[in-house]
């Protein structure tokens, strides 16, 4: 039985490292890594993605001053046909109040769905490198900090024991 | 129409929608660029933001496994 050095779960992230293997699963894979074919570890910030992310949410945030706008013309629309005919401005109104609902609810999505910046723990190995996704400010990220930390060592001293 | 009139035109078409793909990529390089620009200042501060408390952590977590 191999001795496991470290083990946790962060952030739909399985980790365990033993002496001579790396286990990592995630919710789409499940991944064995030989350590001898790990050559280095480390942290990167997936700027790129959440540039992009920031973008698309940025575009996304016009949508609820557009909903208030139509809203209010709506409303004076509304208010100036009630002279010509009643039935016609109260559905107008109540278009208004369906366009400030609309405006109200993106509003309140767009505050909620306001993109983070994610990290990643990346493996470095000869045939290419594996990133898996964290949140650097999750509360198990102390585990992957202390993980990284481990295998650091546990990699130094595999290479010179094998040397 | 002759041979010489269909290779002047398809010659036209085929300029004139490299031209315009030319146009398009130049603007989407553009608008990238500058919605890029506009993040950075948000990019710098989640940056900050979240590499203090990690740095932190990691260092802690460094020093610990060395004295082993």
């Amino acid at each position: 039985m191999e001795n496991i050095l470290s083990q946790f779960t962060a952030d739909n992230l399985e980790i365990k490292l033993t002496s001579e293997k790396l286990f990592i699963n995630t919710t789409t894979s499940n991944e064995t890594f030989a350590l001898r074919s790990v050559n280095g570890i480390g942290v990167v910030d997936l700027v790129d993605e959440y540039n992009k992310a920031l973008t698309l949410w940025k575009s996304q945030k016009g949508a609820g001053p557009v909903f208030y706008v139509f809203a209010v013309i709506f409303v004076i629309w509304g208010i100036w046909s009630f002279s010509s005919s009643i039935g016609l401005a109260i559905f107008i109104l109540l278009m208004a109040a369906l366009f400030f609902r609309m405006g109200y609810v993106q509003t309140e999505k767009n505050k909620n769905n306001e993109p983070k910046l994610m990290s990643a723990v990346r493996i470095m190995m000869s045939g290419g490198n594996r990133d898996f996704q964290f949140d650097k400010t999750g509360i198990k990220s102390g585990n992957v900090a202390e993980f990284v930390a481990k295998v650091e060592s546990t990699l130094t001293s595999y290479h010179k024991n094998n040397e | 129409m002759g041979f010489w009139n269909t290779f002047v035109k398809v010659w036209q078409v085929r300029t004139s929608i490299k031209i315009q793909e030319t146009l398009e990529d130049s603007y989407r390089v553009a608008k990238e660029n500058a919605e890029t620009q506009a993040n950075i200042p948000k990019i710098i501060d989640e940056l900050n933001k979240k590499n203090e408390s990690w740095d932190e952590k990691i260092t802690q977590h460094r020093k610990k496994t060395d004295k082993k």
